[in-house]
């Protein structure tokens, strides 16, 4: 019993570390405040989830999610391209409602509030991952692969000219770079991120409805990588863990379940604040979040 | 004979009087603060909880309770900038931050309001919901009519304040140059606490309406800020006249375009012209273009 | 190299640039002068694209460059020293220098695939002027720890670093100590030996009399007199309008 609960919790930090390190790279190494990011989980969720039911493969479906999200992304860096700061993102929050009222309305393709039940487990090249057991060894291959290849770009001179634009861009501009292709790139590649943690997601769980791809649903992200700290990767690894694991004790208490949801959020809602004011870097954070 | 035009129009303006309610307060608020205060619609729903504490809990009447749920309201708008905001500007916090921050304590009114009084839908009952009068072809209620015309009223209140008042002169010198206010001799700090108790009073009376109008529900809070702040953002959201108007401009446009769309489209209307005007014209219908930092 | 026509920039009702027109010299200093808010750095901002101009246009060797972009200008050929200090604070001051050299860092599938290894002469080339402007052992110090004097100095080594036909100093010694004044006087000097071309923002009026070799003096917007130093120090209206005595 213990063991599957464990290894459901694995595989839930495996998705939401893949969604966290891709919000890390838009906020912490380039600066972009995007509170939409939610939108590109659920856009990879939809995509992925719509593919698997009408038989495409789940290899090729998770690649069309990411992709697809990865192209609202850089689709959104276009016109927010001159906005900063709050303005950035109150306006990507506004994406992210835009995204929730066409998942909740377009009932034709999403089914709206019922969502979409029975969504297939992965069956890539005869091998089934119905068992949660397999289905983790698939969610950490896909956490390697993401993981480093973010790492990559993270480290690499791409990266540093990154965090320069997000120190300052005019002074990147005047360097020479093109700092709207810059903030577009990495947009779209959080945002692809973000699908493939969105195809994963809708893998497992097998059902999705709008529900899951509210802006309430960013917080933990959001939590996780300012705790983990802006501009670390590692800081984000454990930042994932802690968050994840955090509110399960509540479960072993009995909670009933209308006391459960409202109580996650109190904790989240106040650590965000409390972690705001007293350690606004977190753990390993390099950079103040502004 | 329904006049279809005409019934729209007044569906309109009735939820543009709702609209302009909380995007008024907001407003008021971010234009002497400049940061989003996004935890108003927590202070609204936390609002109207409290009514529905002491008038249908409590079985207080209704008068007092609403005037109670007044000073409830600004009261806790006052408590959030003391303890929240303050702090935080001390650290010279940047407007994202303040917006973060903001946001953090919207979820925390709304979870709070749901663990104390459960998801279930509150109703209050004081005005019945009595037959609508018929005008010209489209009907109206008793309520409704009072909605529009306690928020229009309301509103005159707001505009006589900011323009007369020695408070609200400060505030509106504070919202123009804060650095040379306070060389006039202006605490910027007391015009914040102000600027809070005011605008969330005016949440509280919008509470109270909202809530005779519509039922309660914990979630209430962030959608009527989402529309509120819709409002605002289409006249200008630095400007309360400017706030106003476009939360009466939204409501008419919202209601004339379930005319044309599904009306479960309604909703995504308002996010729809958020967005569109957040990336073409962020100023608003009245606001002064100004580099967004 | 560098030519201005009749420029003019309003902000509001007020002309911040008033019909400027001026040449830059190759391989010469011409210094801007005039009181605070006389228009010397909106010129500046004009020129590299950040603020387009209301009328008039801007030629880099004959190539209308008034409606380029920010990047475009810098790529062209001109490279910017800010006013208000614009390193990359979270970076170290080699970081910040690196960056200077070239664009392959913007070339995202190279960089993954590990073809933009930080080259030896690129290396070399930082570390060098490092120690040109004297701040070498400060090279992995994260920028925003550095003292004002030594982020002056890693931001004028990351201008020069940025290849370039024009530099555009916006007051280089503002705020420095004399010690550090007197380095990134000698500092231009060299850049002069080199054949550099260099336009001067100073307020330091010895500083710029002793490096310019031409002097525009600019006062509310207009442009009152051009000349050698010695030519503008006997200059009644400037003598009025500007230097007092």
């Amino acid at each position: 019993m213990i063991d599957a609960y464990f290894i459901h919790l694995l595989i839930l930090i495996g998705i939401y570390l893949i969604l966290a390190i891709s919000l890390q790279l838009s906020l912490g190494y380039s600066g972009l405040l995007n509170l939409g990011h939610i939108a590109f989980f659920g856009i990879g969720a939809y995509v992925s989830a719509i593919l698997s039911l009408h038989g495409v493969s789940f290899l090729l479906s998770v690649l069309i999610a990411g992709l697809m999200s990865g192209l609202f992304g850089w689709l959104l860096s276009i016109p927010t391209n001159k906005l900063k700061g709050d303005y950035l993102a109150v306006t990507t929050l506004g994406f992210s409602f835009v995204a929730y009222a066409i998942f909740q309305n377009w009932t034709e393709v999403t089914r709206g509030s019922f969502g979409l039940p029975g969504i297939p487990r992965p069956n890539i090249f005869g091998v089934d991952f119905s068992e949660n057991t397999s289905f983790l060894i698939l969610v950490i291959i896909f956490v390697l692969i993401s993981y480093f290849f973010i790492r990559r770009i993270c480290n690499s001179q791409f990266g540093k000219v990154l965090e320069a634009t997000r120190d300052d861009e005019l002074a990147a501009k005047s360097l020479g770079k093109n700092t709207l292709k810059l903030k577009s790139i990495s947009l779209a590649v959080s945002a692809f991120f973000a699908g493939v943690a969105g195809s994963l997601f809708a893998s497992y769980i097998t059902f999705i409805d709008p529900s899951s791809f509210t802006f309430l649903n960013l917080i933990p992200v959001l939590l996780i990588v300012i705790i983990g700290g802006l501009a670390s990767l590692r800081g984000t690894i454990l930042a994932t863990i802690i968050i994840i694991l955090l509110p399960e004790p509540l479960r072993f208490i009995g909670l009933p379940s209308s006391i459960l949801g409202p109580a996650r959020q109190i904790i989240f809602a106040l650590m965000l604040i409390l972690i705001i004011y007293f350690k606004p870097r977190g753990f390993f954070g390099r950079v103040d979040l502004e | 004979m329904t006049n279809i035009f005409l019934q729209l129009l007044i569906n309109g303006i009735i939820a543009g009087a709702i609209y302009a309610l909380v995007a008024s307060g907001f407003s008021l608020i971010y234009s002497t603060n400049k940061f989003v205060h996004f935890a108003h619609g927590g202070v609204i729903v936390f609002s109207a909880y409290f009514l529905f504490w002491l008038f249908a809990k409590l079985g207080l009447n209704f008068y007092l309770s609403a005037v109670l749920t007044i000073l409830f309201s600004s009261l806790l708008g006052y408590a959030l900038n003391k303890i929240f905001y303050k702090p935080l500007r001390a650290k010279k916090s940047s407007s994202s931050i303040l917006l973060v921050a903001s946001i953090a304590i919207l979820i925390l009114l709304e979870s709070l309001a749901l663990l104390f009084f459960g998801a279930d839908v509150k109703i209050i009952n004081f005005i019945k919901n009595s037959q609508g009068l018929e005008l010209f072809g489209a009907i109206i209620t008793p309520l409704q009519i009072i909605i529009v015309l306690v928020s229009a009223l309301l509103f005159f209140i707001l505009f006589v304040f900011m323009e007369k008042s020695k408070i609200g002169k400060a505030m509106r010198a504070v919202a123009d140059n804060k650095d040379l206010a306070e060389i006039s001799g202006v605490s910027s700090e007391k015009i914040y606490n102000w600027s809070f108790i005011i605008g969330s009073a005016i949440a509280g009376c919008a509470a109270i309406l909202i809530a005779l109008e519509q039922n309660i529900t914990p979630t209430m809070g962030t959608n009527l800020m989402i529309k509120g702040f819709t409002g605002a953002i289409i006249g200008g959201i630095g400007i309360v006249p400017g706030a106003i108007l476009g939360s009466f401009l939204l409501g008419i446009i919202e209601n004339f375009g379930i005319w044309f769309l599904p009306s479960a489209y309604k909703d995504a209307i308002a996010f729809i012209l958020l967005f569109i005007f957040l990336l073409f014209r962020p100023q608003g219908i009245l606001g002064i273009k100004n580099n967004p930092k | 190299m560098l030519k201005i026509e009749n420029l003019t920039k309003k902000f509001g009702g007020i002309s911040a640039v008033n019909n400027c027109s001026f040449e830059i010299e190759k391989g010469k200093i011409t210094a801007l002068i005039g009181p605070n808010g006389s228009g010397k750095t909106t010129i500046f901002n004009l020129i590299s694209g950040i603020l387009k101009p209301d009328q008039g246009k801007i030629f880099l060797d004959n190539q209308d460059i008034t409606d380029y972009s920010v990047d475009r200008i810098s790529n062209l050929g001109i490279s910017r020293l800010f006013q208000q200090p614009r390193l990359f604070k979270n970076l170290t001051a080699k970081e910040n220098l690196i960056l200077a050299i070239d664009n392959e860092d913007t070339k995202l599938w190279k960089n993954i695939f590990g073809l933009n290894k930080i080259a030896e002469t690129k290396q070399n080339a930082v570390q060098g002027i490092l120690e040109n402007v004297g701040i070498s052992e400060s090279k992995n110090k994260i920028a925003n720890d550095l003292s004002f004097g030594q982020k002056r100095l890693a931001e004028l080594a990351r201008t020069i670093l940025n290849p370039h036909k024009l530099l555009m100093l916006d007051e280089p010694v503002g705020g420095v100590n004399p010690k550090t004044k007197k380095g990134i006087a000698k500092f231009l000097l060299d850049l002069k030996k080199q054949k550099q071309t260099i336009l001067l923002i100073e307020h330091d009026m010895p500083f710029t009399f002793f490096v310019a070799d031409i002097i525009i003096v600019i006062n509310a917007g207009y442009i009152i007199a051009q000349g050698p130093p010695r030519e503008i120090k006997e200059n009644k209206e400037v003598l009025e309008a500007y230097l007092g005595d």
